[in-house]
């Protein structure tokens, strides 16, 4: 029913989507306005260049999910399965992503602004050439947000909280870093090449 | 020539303008321009205050402007510009008058009573869902939280009517009617309360 509904107006518009297992979904070039979608099976879905604003993704699997250029606009997700989803050029502003398992996840070139990722197992992802304006990368749980190997290479932070993070082995190679608060970070083996840092807090004891 | 002519580049804001004037210009085009549209859409036109000055709290800034009613809109329009065609607007909580030269004052808004009128008892039913079904302010979106939730139809409905479309609980509970039938009490019989309301008016 909700393949038909999608197919028939190209998207969704103010609709609840419960339980339903859609693996494999494909939502490309969709609109989706003031959606909930709960528990639900959207792995290996391709969402690439979907239009999504204030919609709620809750315990629901992107594992593997596309959302390659998508445009997502007040958008949270809590407590989903984003293990290896790709959001290449994904241009997000204001969303939430709390709770959520994001490992692997791929945001190489994505615009990524007024954002909150929020107890979320980033180990692994990719921000390479990456633009990301006012986030806040956070995890309560851990008491530091888990970014461990995490790819930041040419990418560019702008008022971004990394404070307390686990950034071991993280990349930051040719970053551009403006006022990145990197207070109590863990920085063992992250490496800094060319990486400029202007306005930035870093651990007391680390010097690029 | 004198000291003031010399720059100093022991400035240390001096330095960092330096250094990111030549990260900047070593960034290309495309990568500057994204990147400035994206400050300046966050920081100028949405107004968020850097992490830096919003204290301990990390939580999004609050963005008020998605659940604002249109009066509230045209309230807020009227504080931060001063137009003159604005100027002719008043808002009066929700209800929102215009005034037009040699006219006076024109109501815009439909008059908002509170409580939608109990259904009386000689009303026949489909008028009622006629009234129901016009566009007004009472459907509008703008306008959701003044009104009550509406009230469900005392008769029983057509076998071909469409079932009613549960709203989310994001609006407020209808106060209990004054006179509240106890559970075994005899029902009466809705008054036509339209002498009432008449006497109100």
């Amino acid at each position: 029913m909700a393949l038909q509904h999608l197919r028939d107006r190209g998207g969704f518009n103010g609709d609840r989507i419960e339980s339903c297992a859609m693996p494999t979904v494909y939502a490309s070039g969709s609109d989706w306005l003031k959606v909930v979608v709960e528990k639900s099976d959207l792995a290996q879905g391709n969402l690439g260049g979907t239009r999504i604003r204030e919609t709620t993704f809750a315990h629901t699997g992107l594992r593997k999910a596309r959302l390659r250029g998508a445009r997502l606009e007040r958008v949270e997700f809590y407590f989903c399965d984003l293990n290896e989803v790709d959001a290449g050029q994904l241009i997000a502003r204001r969303m939430k992503v709390h709770g959520c398992e994001a490992m692997n996840a791929v945001f190489s070139g994505a615009q990524i602004s007024v954002t909150r990722f929020e107890d979320t197992k980033l180990y692994r992802a990719r921000f390479d050439g990456a633009t990301i304006v006012r986030t806040v990368f956070l995890d309560s749980r851990l008491g530091a947000a888990s970014l461990e190997k995490a790819n930041f290479s040419g990418a560019r932070l702008v008022d971004v909280s990394l404070r307390g993070a686990n950034l071991m082995g993280a990349n930051f190679s040719n970053a551009f870093l403006v006022g990145v608060d990197l207070r109590d970070a863990a920085l063992e083996g992250a490496d800094f090449t060319s990486a400029t840092a202007i306005g930035c807090q870093f651990p007391a004891s680390f010097s690029l | 020539m004198s000291d003031d002519s010399v720059r100093n580049d022991n400035d240390p804001s001096a330095q960092v303008a330096q250094e990111l004037r030549a990260r900047l210009r070593a960034m290309r085009g495309d990568e500057l321009l994204e990147l400035a549209a994206q400050l300046v859409t966050t920081y100028v036109i949405e107004g968020v205050v850097p992490l830096a000055r919003a204290g301990e709290s990390a939580d999004l800034p609050a963005d008020p402007v998605g659940d604002e009613s249109f009066a509230q809109l045209l309230k807020r329009l009227k504080t931060t510009r001063k137009d003159p065609v604005l100027d002719r607007f008043l808002i009066d909580g929700e209800n929102i008058s215009v005034r037009i030269d040699g006219q006076g004052v024109m109501p815009l808004t439909e008059y908002r009573r509170p409580n939608q009128p109990p259904a009386s008892a000689g009303q026949p039913q489909a008028a009622q869902q006629r009234r129901e079904s016009v566009p007004g302010a009472a459907t509008s979106i703008y306008n959701r939280g003044l009104y009550q939730p509406e009230q469900q139809p005392l008769a029983p409905r057509q076998s071909g009517a469409p079932a009613p479309v549960q709203r989310a609980p994001s609006q407020p509970a209808a106060p209990a009617p004054l006179q509240q039938q106890k559970p075994g009490a005899p029902k009466e019989e809705p008054k036509n309360d339209r002498f009432s309301l008449i006497e109100l008016e």
